[in-house]
C-alpha cells in the first residue's frame, strides 16, 4: 500500500497527473526521514550547492507548471524544426529507394541523457520505418543500449501492426571502442548504401568520419547532437542539423503530447529567466566598471 | 575545366592534403609560432611558482588523441622539472596512467637529478566511481584514498613527494591533459567552482572552442588548444618538440584548405554570375 | 508492472542522487555509491550480451557464407587471439612469473633478465598466518614469535603479445589512422560545404579564413602581405592596430574571433543544451517520457 501509485496499474494509467506530485512529495518525506532515523539525525545541507539546487528547484518548478497548464488544455506554439520534419520525407526516400534507414544513437551508454534522448526519437521513426515497410538498422557501442534499442524498436514495430517485419539482427552491437564503431559504420554505410542515414545522440571525434561517409554515398543525413564542438562537423556534412536542445525537444515535437510540449514552454521560460538575469549582471558589472557603481553589487560577490 | 573543379572527386583533396601535411614534415619546415596570450599565461605561473611547488597534472587521454596532447605533457614536464617542482600524475582514463609513464620517460633522461617518488609521481588511474565529478570530488579532499597505492603497485604514503600532498588543494595548478569526457568540466565544475583550485587544461583542437568560455570567465587560468597550444608552449619553454615540427605541415595543410574553398567559391560566384539572367 | 517497476527504480535512483547532492548524510552517500556501483556492474554484465549479438551475427554470416564472410572470421579469431593473450599473460606491461632463489641468483648474476624480490610479512595469529603491511610488522608492541618474513622471488617478463603487439602495434597505429582521416574529411567537407550561398556563410567563410590562417605560423606572413588591405579595417576592432601595428594582427584578430563571437555561441549553445538535459531528466524522472521504456 506504501507505494501504491505505482503498484496499481489500472490507478497509475487513470491517475490524474496533479495528484503524482503528491505520492513524490510522500516518497520525499518517507526517504528523508528514513535516513535521518538510519543516521541517527544527523543530516546537514551542502552550503556550497545551495545556489545549484536553488537554480534547479526554480527550473524544475517553472516545467512541472507549464506541464499542469498544458494539462489543462490549449494548444501551445512550439516553432518548426525542419530536422523533425524531415524525417518523413527521409523515411519516405529510403521507401522508395529501396534502401535501409541506418539511425544510430550515439556512442555513450544509457546513462547518458543525449543517449536516452536518441533512443525517444527512434522509437517514433521505428514506427515510422514499421509502417512504410523500410528495414531499419541500428548499430550501437553500448550492450545496455543495444537492449534498450531491441526493446523499443520490438515496441514500435508491435504498436503499428507489423511484429513480422521486426528483424532483432538489424540492431546490432559492434564495439565500445570509438573509432572502431567509426570504422564498422563506415563499412555498413559503404557496403549496404543506406538512403537516410540519422545519427541523433552523442557524439566526439567520429562524427565526421561517419557524416562525410554518409555524403559522399548520397544518403540524406539528419544529425543532432548537444556536443558543442562536433556541431560544426554536422552542419557541414548534413543536409539537417538538431542542434542542442532541439535534441532533447525532439520526443515532444514528435509526439505533440500536450504535457511535453508543456515541459519545453517551462524550459523556454527559464531560459527568459537566465537571459535577464545575465543582462542585469551585466549592466551591474558595466556600471561598477565605467559609472562608479559600489562593488558589492558585483554578482561574483554572490558566486 | 570548370565542371571539372567544381565536381572534383574528394580523392584529389585527399591527395593534395596529404602532400601538404607530408613534405613539410619530410624537408623539416618550421616556422616561429606566434604568441598565444592563453598558453602565456600557464607558463608565466608555472614560471613565476617557487621551487618546489606542486604540479598535479591529469593524463586524461589515450594513444588516439597522443599526437596533440602528449607534446603538451612533454612540454609542461620540461618546464616543471627545469623550475625543480614537483609533479604529480594521474587519469581518469584507463589509458592515461601509460601515457604519463612515457611522457616521464622522455623527459627524465634530460634531467639526471630527478628521481621517482621524490620529484615525480604517477598516482595511476582511479578505480572508482565512473562518473568524473565524483572522482575529482575524492582528489580534492583525500588524494590516498583515492590512490593507496601507485601505478608500480607500492603504497603511495610511503613516498617523499606525498609528504605535502594530501588532496589537491595542495597543489599549486592542477592540468587537466584532456580529450573528452571526462576531464576539463569535471576539474572545473569539482576543483575550481567549489575549492577554489587553480585549473589549467590542455584539450584537442576540436574541443578548444568550447573552453573559450571557461578561459574568459576565469574559471580555466590557462589553455593550450591543440597541437597549436602544444607549439606555442614548446617555443615559450624553449623544447624543440614534435608540435613545432608539425606546425609546418599544419600550416600548409591549412593553407591548401584555404585555397581549395577560395576555388571553389570562385567558381561558384562564376557560376552564379553566367546563370543570371542579361538585361540589355 | 513491465512499465511501473522501472519507473519505480527510476524515481528512486534519482532521487537519492539528487537529495545525496545538496544533503550530506552517511546513508544518502552510500546509497549513491551504491547506485553508481550498480551501474557499472550492471553494463559489465550487459557486455555478455552484446558480445552474444556480435558473435550471433557473425557465426550466421560465416556459416552461410554470407557476402564478406571472410571478414567474420577474422573478427571472430581476432577475439579469440586477444582473448588467449589476455588469459596467459594478463594486461599489464608487464607480467611475473614466480622462480625459485637458485634461479634469481643465476639471472640476477648474470643480468640478463629482469628479476624481482618482494619480502611479505605475516603475523602469527592462531597458528594462522595473516598477511600484514610492513608499518603494522614493525610494531614494536608485537612480539617477534608473531613475526614471519616470506621472501618470494619473480622473473618480469615484458607482456609482448598483448601490450606491445595488440595494443602498440594494432589497435594504437588503428585508432591513430581513422583520428587521421579527420584531416582529410575535413578538407573534402570545408571543399564542398563552405560556399558564400548567403550573408552567414560569408562571414562563415571569413571567419574560417582567418581563424584557420590566424592560429598557425604561417598566419604571420598571410598577415604581412594582407596588411595594406586589411588594416583599415581591422582597426575598427583593435584601434591600437593603427598605432602600433604588430605584424601579429593577423593572429590577434583570429583570437579575437575566438574570445568573443565564438565564446558567445558557445555560451548559448552550453546553457540551451544543459536546459534541455535538465528538461528532458525532469521528464524520465517523473515518468513522462516513457518512449525508452516501450509504449504499451
Amino acid at each position: 500500500m506504501l507505494f501504491w501509485p505505482f503498484f496499481e496499474p489500472p490507478a497509475t494509467e487513470t491517475m490524474h497527473y496533479s495528484q503524482r506530485p503528491f505520492s513524490y512529495a510522500i516518497c520525499l518525506w518517507l526517504m528523508l526521514t528514513g535516513s535521518l532515523h538510519a543516521s541517527g539525525g544527523f543530516i546537514t545541507i551542502k552550503t556550497s550547492e545551495v545556489p545549484t539546487f536553488v537554480f534547479l528547484v526554480v527550473l524544475c518548478g517553472c516545467i512541472l507548471y507549464y506541464i499542469s497548464q498544458a494539462r489543462k488544455g490549449g494548444k501551445l506554439y512550439v516553432r518548426k524544426i525542419p530536422a523533425l520534419n524531415s524525417v518523413n520525407e527521409a523515411v519516405g526516400r529510403a521507401t522508395e529507394m529501396g534502401r535501409a534507414c541506418l539511425y544510430i544513437p550515439g556512442i555513450m551508454d544509457i546513462d547518458d541523457i543525449q543517449t536516452l534522448a536518441g533512443l525517444n526519437i527512434l522509437g517514433s521513426v521505428s514506427a515510422k520505418t514499421s509502417v512504410y515497410d523500410c528495414e531499419l538498422k541500428v548499430p550501437v557501442t553500448r550492450s545496455m543500449v543495444l537492449t534498450t534499442a531491441q526493446d523499443v524498436v520490438k515496441e514500435a514495430y508491435l504498436r503499428t501492426g507489423h511484429p513480422d517485419t521486426y528483424n532483432a539482427s538489424n540492431i546490432q552491437y559492434l564495439t565500445d571502442e570509438q573509432f572502431a564503431f567509426a570504422a564498422g559504420v563506415n563499412g555498413i554505410i559503404v557496403r549496404e548504401k543506406p538512403a537516410a542515414i540519422l545519427m541523433l545522440g552523442t557524439f566526439y571525434a567520429e562524427s565526421l568520419l561517419i557524416a562525410e561517409t554518409g555524403n559522399h554515398i548520397g544518403a540524406i543525413q539528419i544529425a543532432g547532437t548537444a556536443e558543442p564542438s562536433q556541431l560544426p562537423f554536422f552542419v557541414a556534412a548534413c543536409d539537417y542539423v538538431l542542434i542542442g536542445e532541439e535534441l532533447f525537444a525532439a520526443s515532444a515535437y514528435l509526439s505533440q503530447d500536450p504535457m511535453l510540449l508543456g515541459s519545453l514552454k517551462g524550459q523556454d521560460v527559464a531560459k527568459i529567466m537566465i537571459m535577464i538575469a545575465i543582462v542585469i549582471a551585466a549592466v551591474i558589472e558595466l556600471g561598477i566598471q565605467f559609472l562608479g557603481l559600489p562593488s558589492a553589487l558585483s554578482i561574483f560577490q554572490f558566486m | 575545366m570548370l565542371d571539372f573543379i567544381e565536381n572534383l572527386d574528394r580523392r584529389y583533396v585527399f591527395v593534395l592534403i596529404a602532400l601538404s601535411v607530408a613534405l613539410p614534415l619530410i624537408f623539416k619546415v618550421t616556422l616561429p609560432m606566434p604568441d598565444d596570450p592563453q598558453v602565456k599565461t600557464l607558463y608565466d605561473y608555472i614560471e613565476n611558482l617557487k621551487p618546489g611547488s606542486q604540479i598535479a597534472i591529469s593524463f586524461d587521454y589515450d594513444p588516439s588523441s597522443e599526437p596533440e596532447l602528449h607534446p603538451m605533457a612533454i612540454a609542461l614536464l620540461h618546464h616543471a622539472f627545469r623550475k625543480k617542482h614537483k609533479v604529480l600524475s594521474f587519469a581518469l582514463y584507463p589509458a592515461g596512467p601509460s601515457m604519463a609513464n612515457d611522457a616521464f620517460a622522455k623527459v627524465v633522461k634530460h634531467f639526471p637529478e630527478v628521481e621517482y617518488g621524490k620529484d615525480y609521481i604517477n598516482l595511476g588511474f582511479y578505480y572508482g566511481p565512473n562518473t568524473g565529478l565524483n572522482q575529482v570530488a575524492v582528489f580534492c579532499s583525500d588524494i590516498l584514498r583515492a590512490f593507496p597505492k601507485d601505478e608500480k603497485k607500492k603504497v603511495t604514503g610511503t613516498y617523499p613527494i606525498m609528504s605535502g600532498f594530501r588532496s589537491l588543494k595542495d597543489a599549486a595548478v592542477v592540468i587537466s591533459l584532456s580529450a573528452g569526457d571526462p576531464g576539463v568540466p569535471a576539474y572545473v565544475s569539482e576543483a575550481n567552482a567549489k575549492h577554489g583550485i587553480n585549473v589549467a587544461a590542455g584539450v584537442t583542437a576540436v574541443s578548444a572552442p568550447r573552453f573559450y568560455a571557461y578561459y574568459n570567465s576565469g574559471q580555466l587560468m590557462g589553455l593550450l588548444g591543440g597541437l597549436g597550444g602544444a607549439a606555442s608552449y614548446e617555443s615559450f619553454v624553449k623544447v624543440k618538440g614534435k608540435a613545432l615540427a608539425g606546425m609546418g605541415a599544419q600550416s600548409f595543410a591549412h593553407l591548401v584548405i584555404i585555397l581549395l574553398i577560395i576555388i571553389s567559391n570562385g567558381i561558384y560566384l562564376i557560376r552564379k554570375r553566367s546563370e543570371e539572367p542579361r538585361w540589355s | 508492472m513491465k512499465r511501473e517497476i522501472p519507473l519505480l527504480i527510476t524515481f528512486f535512483s534519482c532521487l537519492v542522487l539528487i537529495l545525496d547532492f545538496v544533503i550530506k548524510n552517511e546513508v544518502l552517500a552510500r546509497l549513491a555509491a551504491a547506485i553508481n556501483d550498480y551501474v557499472s556492474i550492471l553494463a559489465t554484465f550487459a557486455l555478455v550480451l552484446g558480445l552474444a549479438s556480435l558473435f550471433g551475427v557473425h557465426f550466421n554470416r560465416i556459416y552461410k557464407k554470407r557476402e564478406n564472410w571472410g571478414f567474420s572470421v577474422v573478427l571472430v579469431l581476432g577475439f579469440a587471439f586477444s582473448l588467449l593473450a589476455y588469459c596467459l599473460y594478463g594486461v599489464e606491461k608487464e607480467y611475473e612469473v614466480p622462480i625459485p632463489l637458485d634461479r634469481y641468483e643465476v639471472l640476477s648474476k648474470a643480468g640478463e633478465a629482469q628479476v624481482r624480490e618482494e619480502t611479505v610479512h605475516y603475523l602469527l595469529v592462531d597458528g594462522r598466518e595473516i598477511r600484514v603491511g610492513q608499518e603494522i610488522f614493525e610494531l614494536d608492541a608485537i612480539g617477534p614469535e608473531h613475526k614471519k618474513k616470506k621472501v618470494f622471488y619473480y622473473q618480469v617478463h615484458s607482456n609482448y603479445w598483448f601490450d606491445t603487439f595488440i595494443f602498440g602495434n594494432v589497435f594504437t597505429p588503428l585508432g591513430a589512422t581513422m583520428f587521421s582521416l579527420l584531416a582529410f574529411f575535413m578538407a573534402s567537407a570545408a571543399f564542398r560545404a563552405f560556399r558564400a550561398k548567403s550573408i552567414p556563410a560569408t562571414l562563415l567563410l571569413v571567419s574560417a579564413f582567418f581563424v584557420m590562417l590566424g592560429r598557425v605560423p604561417i598566419g604571420a606572413f598571410v598577415g604581412q602581405w594582407l596588411e595594406f588591405i586589411l588594416l583599415p579595417i581591422a582597426t575598427l576592432i583593435f584601434p591600437e592596430a593603427w598605432i602600433s601595428p604588430s605584424n601579429q594582427w593577423f593572429s590577434e584578430f583570429a583570437g579575437f574571433i575566438m574570445n568573443v563571437p565564438n565564446t558567445a555561441g558557445q555560451r548559448a549553445i552550453m546553457i540551451g543544451a544543459a536546459l534541455g538535459m535538465v528538461a528532458a531528466s525532469l521528464r524520465i524522472w517523473i515518468g513522462l517520457e516513457k518512449e525508452h521504456l516501450g509504449r504499451d
